[in-house]
């Protein structure tokens, strides 16, 4: 594997070049501050230029290329990181030798055509295409609330806390209604000079055609975006509260929150994982083991955290009637792991788990390019230096940091029908 | 042992039926790291009914899934989660109508991990104890799933489908058969659908052959079973014509309205063997109405409808066409849909575009392990056969096979239902 990175105008280009895929990815990722009217503005992009270009006016003609390319795909992304919102496409092609000389370049192209050359005129984007992606949208955002799972999530962290973490990846209503043609080319031009852009290209390809073509043909405007306050902090948790919400579902969607204070960098990245792991990460953990295959009280509870937004969750679904003594069993398990009862099984096990899920990494395209992204981002170390860090982590280490990780709300959704 | 190719893919699969029936197929992955295996059996939550010794035995709804999730104990104490979390290795299992799968993924310990896979699921251990504690976790499961509007309107359309086939019971049954699941009802199925004979093996990864067919003939558990005739399932006798053809309801846990529409049709009328019958199927309503389709194109922008998709799915005398769709106006998109069946000239243009379209995805599945594993799988049990020349086949595929299904295509016997929210927003 080899790994070259340079300063291009206004961005920079990650070429990665091994001969493991079939495929050619190539990925760009934008950074803005994040904001209710951001996300759905970002995301209205996203989805307007992947619909209609100045070329390919409709996204039949768009998605007919795509068929000619030997099935390419463009995917877009969007997630939350902290304090920002990045949002992005992601090309995954065939090498040229499975398809034909040429393809690939044509699918930078491509590429080329949906960020940079949307279907605008006199200052606004195209009327039919913004009307078709406006009232898309609206049926995308009210769908997200079909899935009472992930709507549990977004109301938990709703009431937990006032800041950013609380702000949801799937769009706004009420800032969706404020869209129009104009404002959307004026945050078009915003994104254009404003954005941090990386582009990653993994495959088996030519390095030099691969920067020659994006110097002579791609232009980004900024390579000063401040990364600084990325990090979101939060207020140290007291007692939590508990919201139990009536809604129509058969099972009580269970959402706990917990807020993360004081954590050090090695905390986030090396112990934070491994306690997540022996508490709810996989179906060996405490939680699986103590709440499903002993007391049989659900199907499934995992733990999970947001390191940049410095909070900490657990989900399960549950009946209803069995939610103070599904919590019980939860606190149980973790004033266990606070008082330092860990044994050297469990912290080997966590560490086994945590560096199988990187040795993996070599194996997928798009974790590569994450992998590379956070060294790029935020200077977190490759694959073997992670290692090297998480042999070191102590009990003492995971005892500590259970201290700085405070349950804040418990939140469950439904529960309320039998049908 | 037999070598095939994937022609164009740089893929090559070597194929062995053993003694005891166990069909095993060897996929070396010689740039990964990560190695996938596969070891599924052709029982599933619709084949509850059979004959044992001429008597019919009926199951509990569920127990196929429910067995699925008993393999995971042990005798030894060991659960399959505990062994392979040893080793960081990812293991789980799944149950479908007609097959049920169990499978692991990790970096290493290939060897000890492959040798699992055959020794726990040659080892059935159930317990008056472990299946009693099964059924809260399972009553959970069947919960979230329930929850989930779009299961709901697939076994609700199923339902209007579907006289006999258990394609109309939920894959985990319900709250009720799950309770009455006992061990001996576990052992019945286990002794007769668990059998090498009715079983696949996928092996995907960085290895030498020979060595992993060494390994799999040596392993005891596995070889020690013999091959028994695997028991014949109550033929359904499901008549051709839906159950009902329409209904409306209203979902007070939904914001957008939805509607499934479907159309049973009977295979023979196609005169063409399943696996081919799908690949026509799939250029044709991919030509139809798939992102590249006008329909898409044209009644997307007129806000006829905001989500399209289409699946088809097999049984022994027929395929549904499912149309599930997000709209406020279901009765027009459904006279459109039918119109498109109908009426739209499929051109040559489209047909060779959508051909080299199912080519490139050829290649790019072979990249996968989980993909190829999955496939091989599903098509022996869907289709009764891999083809190593799946990609020749549809190269041959013409313009004039597509009319011809087009033609075929009966827009009579369909179910419809419409699905709209309670209260307005």
């Amino acid at each position: 594997m080899k790994y070259i990175k340079k300063e291009l105008n206004g961005y920079n280009l990650h070429m990665i070049k091994l001969d493991t895929f079939k495929t050619i990815n190539v990925e760009l990722s934008f950074i803005l501050p994040i904001s209710k009217e951001n996300i759905t503005k970002a995301i209205f992009l996203n989805n307007i230029v992947n619909y209609s270009s100045k070329k390919y006016k409709t996204m039949r003609e768009l998605e007919i290329e795509k068929e000619e390319l030997y099935s390419a795909s463009i995917e877009s992304f969007n997630y939350k990181m902290g304090n920002q919102f990045v949002t992005g496409l992601s090309l995954s092609i065939l090498e040229d030798k499975y398809t034909e000389k040429g393809n690939f370049v044509k699918g930078l192209d491509l590429i080329k055509e949906i960020v940079l050359n949307p279907n605008i005129s006199n200052s606004s984007f195209d009327k039919d295409s913004f009307n078709v992606i406006k009232s898309n949208m609206r049926i995308d955002i009210l769908g997200a609330e079909e899935e009472s799972a992930k709507l549990s999530l977004v109301r938990m962290l709703d009431s937990m806390t006032d800041n950013n973490s609380s702000l949801h990846e799937y769009g706004y209503l009420e800032e969706l209604d404020k869209i129009t043609v104009n404002n959307l080319y004026d945050f078009y031009n915003y994104f254009l000079n404003n954005t941090k852009l990386d582009v990653f290209v993994v495959g088996d390809i030519d390095l030099d055609i691969v920067e020659k073509w994006f110097s002579n043909n791609f232009n980004w405007n900024n390579n000063k975006y401040n990364l600084k306050n990325t990090f979101i902090i939060q207020e140290k948790s007291r007692k939590e509260k508990t919201i139990v919400e009536k809604y129509p579902t058969n099972q009580g969607k269970l959402s706990i929150g917990f807020t993360m204070n004081d954590l050090t960098e090695y905390e986030s990245l090396y112990v934070l994982p491994l306690y997540s792991i022996i508490l709810g990460g996989d179906s060996n953990s405490r939680l699986f083991t103590n709440i499903r295959e002993k007391n049989s009280l659900c199907y499934y509870i995992n733990s999970n955290y947001d390191r940049k937004a410095n909070y900490f969750y657990i989900t399960s679904g549950i009946n209803k009637d069995n939610l103070d003594v599904v919590i019980s069993l939860i606190k149980d398990e973790i004033k266990d792991i606070e008082l330092g009862n860990i044994t050297d099984k469990e912290i080997k096990r966590a560490k086994t788990s945590y560096k199988e899920s990187l040795e993996r990494i070599d194996d997928s395209s798009t974790q590569i390019i994450a992998l590379y992204y956070q060294k790029e981002l935020f200077n977190v170390g490759l694959v073997e230096e992670r290692i090297k860090n998480i042999d070191k982590v102590t009990k003492e280490d995971l005892k500590n940091i259970s201290n700085k990780i405070n349950m804040n709300t418990i939140y469950l959704l439904g529960g309320d029908t039998n049908e | 042992m037999n070598k095939y190719e994937l022609i164009g893919t740089d893929t090559y699969i070597y194929n062995e039926t053993l003694e005891n029936g166990l069909e095993v197929f060897l996929i070396p992955f010689p740039k990964k790291k990560k190695n996938y295996c596969l070891l599924g059996t052709k029982y599933g939550s619709i084949n509850t009914e059979f004959f044992l010794d001429g008597k019919l035995i009926k199951s509990p709804d569920g127990i196929a899934h429910f067995l699925e999730h008993k393999m995971f104990n042990q005798p030894d104490g060991e659960d399959v989660f505990a062994f392979y979390s040893k080793s960081g290795a990812y293991v789980n299992a799944s149950t479908g109508y007609n097959s049920t799968a169990y499978y692991f993924s990790g970096t290493s310990h290939f060897k000890e991990n492959l040798t699992f896979l055959l020794d726990f699921v040659n080892t059935p251990f159930y317990t008056d104890e472990n299946v009693n504690g099964e059924k809260g976790i399972i009553t959970e499961e069947i919960n979230m799933i329930n929850d989930n509007p779009f299961w709901k309107i697939e076994f609700m359309i199923n339902k209007m489908l579907y006289h006999n086939i258990g394609y109309k019971i939920p894959i985990g049954g319900d709250e009720k058969s799950v309770n009455s699941i006992t061990k001996e009802d576990l052992y019945t199925v286990y002794n007769n659908f668990y059998n090498p004979n009715n079983m696949v093996l996928v092996v995907c990864g960085n290895f030498k052959v020979e060595n992993v067919l060494e390994l799999i003939k040596n392993n005891r558990t596995l070889m020690d079973r013999k091959k028994i005739n695997i028991p014949d399932y109550k033929d359904d006798n499901e008549p051709y014509e839906v159950v009902t053809k329409y209904k409306e309801i209203k979902l007070d846990s939904i914001n957008n309205n939805k509607l499934a529409y479907a159309l049973k049709l009977r295979i023979s009328d196609y005169k063409v063997e399943n696996y081919l019958l799908d690949c026509y199927l799939t250029i044709l309503f991919n030509i139809l109405f798939g992102d590249t389709s006008i329909f898409t194109d044209k009644y997307l922008k007129e806000e006829l409808f905001s989500t399209f998709s289409e699946s088809h799915k097999y049984d022994n005398k027929y395929v549904t066409v499912t149309f599930s769709i997000e709209t406020d106006k279901p009765k027009e998109i459904i006279e459109k849909i039918n119109d498109y069946i109908k009426n739209y000239e499929v051109s040559d243009e489209e047909v060779e575009r959508y051909k080299k379209v199912l080519i490139s995805n050829c290649v790019f599945n072979s990249d996968e392990e989980s993909y190829m594993a999955s496939d091989i799988f599903g098509d022996l049990v869907s289709f009764g056969e891999y083809r190593y020349d799946i990609i020749d086949i549809i190269r041959n595929i013409s313009l004039e096979d597509i009319k011809r299904i087009q033609k075929t295509i009966d827009l009579d016997n369909s179910a419809t239902l419409i699905v709209n929210r309670k209260e307005k927003i």
